[in-house]
């Protein structure tokens, strides 16, 4: 029924190294091909710069530049952006869930504007809000909400029916379905697509500090290209990506530990 | 007396009083038709049992005892009145696992009591625990429901239906889903279950041998639309134990609902066959 069901049981003990070590395997392939470009086939500096410069460039990065300030910014931006977003649109899609009219009225108009890229809305929010951290946060509340909406609302949709009966047989008012039987049963998938909406405001965030921004990790980026500092330009997506994969990895850890009675959480 | 001693509460007031019931739904090739004059009184403190061929219809019936759908036409009465609103008179086992997963044993048997029972969280773990032992499941109050197997899962389902003390249990093929074995061990502890208490049972099934072991009186249907061919009283005294199986009028009886429901089952097969053609 679930798709972790159908697997086959994990391995324990030393077996877990090993599956770590696995997923190490493509990033020691990627530094191959990486030294390889530099060393065997000459591709300039100003491109690609040699993989020992990266270690260098971070420490820079923060030593030097101030990057730590950016990054709390950034995260800042993307944690007010989110957060907003999911305040809004978890109400909101369980009620479209659970209510085939609210469903009905609201899901026209979310399905329209969320095929609106992004940033499409930065021109106009630049105009409204000015470049600082609102537009930022804002934008990051437009690329979530309204996926984060549907996405609520499908969980919500996807609670077995059979469950709202059996409740309603054990003497719980209509009143109580929501709270006690959909909120509940929806749970695990809500926080799924939290986890998943959250890497893209990562995007969002990024795209909006490129376009127009004095701070972030983003705007860090654009800087370093201005002055062709190559090395700090790989060393910011690095560590977009070592924020990006924490965060996730603190969320999958989170979902485990909050529905261990879930299908999907074998470990018990 | 005696006679009648055997077959529980035969003179006892009527618990569900359904006449001419009908029910059409709205199929993808027109309207469906699940009942068409469908009537049965069954007594307070009577297991029923509703047996006809798969697919007839007959759990629509127990649906609409319990309040979750309403009839196209025709009377039901719960207690002496109509159904006004599910959950109030009847509880109800389904065949699908219906116990919530994000709760543990115990409490997917707290969980009516909040409704239907005074007293804080403390007073209906006490009594939920009581029912959790009832069924067999004290070691297993903390787990959760992925961790259990079919036939604990329905136990669960059982327990918690009870626990809220409902008049009336439904009991919607409880023990379609579970394997042979499991599915006896189970009947077992229902019969221990009910025959100490003046509980009406309600229970669905297309199985003539879980209907002679566990039933007082048997309301045999007919294929769709399903309505009643056969009323029959089930002899045999209490305690029930699964040595009846051997006794020569359960044999008895059992070809001769198996005869009845031979032609009807047949019926069935040949118009969802028609019905695969159009």
């Amino acid at each position: 029924m679930s798709d972790a069901g159908d697997r086959a049981p994990r391995p324990v003990g030393r077996g877990r190294q090993w599956r770590v070590l696995l997923g190490l395997l493509p990033f020691a392939a990627l530094a191959v091909v990486w030294v390889a470009l530099v060393r065997v086939f000459g591709v300039r500096l100003v491109f690609l710069p040699p993989l020992e410069d990266l270690p260098i460039a971070i420490w820079g990065m923060f030593a030097n530049e101030g990057i730590a300030g950016d990054i709390l910014i950034s995260c800042l931006r993307v944690a007010a952006g989110f957060v907003a977003a999911l305040l809004l649109a978890t109400p909101l899609g369980i009620w479209m869930g659970y209510s085939p009219r609210a469903q009905r009225t609201f899901e026209p108009i979310l399905g329209f504007i969320r095929y609106m890229p992004v940033p499409v809305f930065i021109p106009l929010c630049i105009l409204w809000f000015g470049s600082g951290d609102l537009e930022k946060v804002i934008i990051i509340f437009l690329g979530t909400f309204f996926q984060l909406t549907l996405m609520v609302q499908d969980a919500a949709l996807s609670v077995r029916r059979d469950f709202y009966e059996a409740a309603i047989m054990l003497g719980a008012p209509r009143r109580a379905l929501i709270f006690r039987v959909l909120w509940p049963a929806a749970l695990p998938q809500i926080f799924d697509s939290y986890r998943v909406c959250i890497g893209w405001a990562w995007t969002y965030l990024i795209v909006a500090e490129i376009v127009g921004a004095r701070a972030g990790i983003g705007f860090y980026i654009i800087k370093a290209q201005r002055y062709l500092m190559v090395p700090q330009i790989f060393a910011a997506m690095i560590l977009i990506g070592v924020l990006g994969m924490t965060t996730d990895l603190l969320m999958g850890a989170a979902h485990r530990r909050l529905f261990r009675w879930s299908e999907r959480n074998t470990a018990s | 007396m005696d006679d009648q001693g055997q077959s529980r509460a035969r003179f006892r007031k009527q618990a569900v009083r359904l006449r001419q019931l009908r029910k059409v739904y709205d199929g993808q090739g027109g309207p469906l038709t699940a009942l068409d004059n469908f009537s049965c009184d069954i007594a307070d403190g009577e297991f029923a049992i509703i047996l006809g061929p798969s697919g007839c219809g007959k759990s629509t019936v127990v649906r609409i005892i319990a309040g979750l759908e309403p009839p196209t036409s025709g009377t039901v009465l719960v207690n002496g009145a109509p159904v006004t609103e599910a959950g109030k008179a009847c509880g109800m086992v389904f065949q699908s696992y219906t116990s919530f997963p994000w709760l543990t044993v115990l409490e997917n048997i707290a969980f009516g009591l909040r409704y239907t029972a005074g007293g804080g969280r403390r007073e209906r773990h006490e009594r939920a625990r009581e029912f959790a032992r009832m069924v067999g499941l004290a070691d297993f109050e903390n787990a959760y429901i992925k961790q259990l197997s079919g036939g604990m899962k329905q136990r669960v389902a059982i327990a918690s239906a009870l626990a809220t003390d409902p008049g009336i249990l439904l009991m919607d093929e409880p023990f379609g889903a579970l394997d042979s074995q499991t599915r006896m061990a189970m009947q077992e502890q229902l019969l221990s279950i009910t025959e100490g208490s003046d509980k009406t049972v309600i229970f669905v099934t297309h199985d003539i041998e879980e209907a002679l072991l566990l039933g007082d009186r048997i309301y045999v249907c007919t294929a769709r639309p399903a309505g009643i061919l056969a009323e029959l009283d089930v002899p045999f005294p209490y305690p029930r134990t699964p040595a009846l199986r051997a006794q020569k009028k359960f044999g008895d009886m059992k070809y001769e609902i198996f005869h009845l429901l031979r032609d009807q089952a047949y019926a069935q097969m040949l118009e969802a066959a028609g019905e695969r053609r159009r």
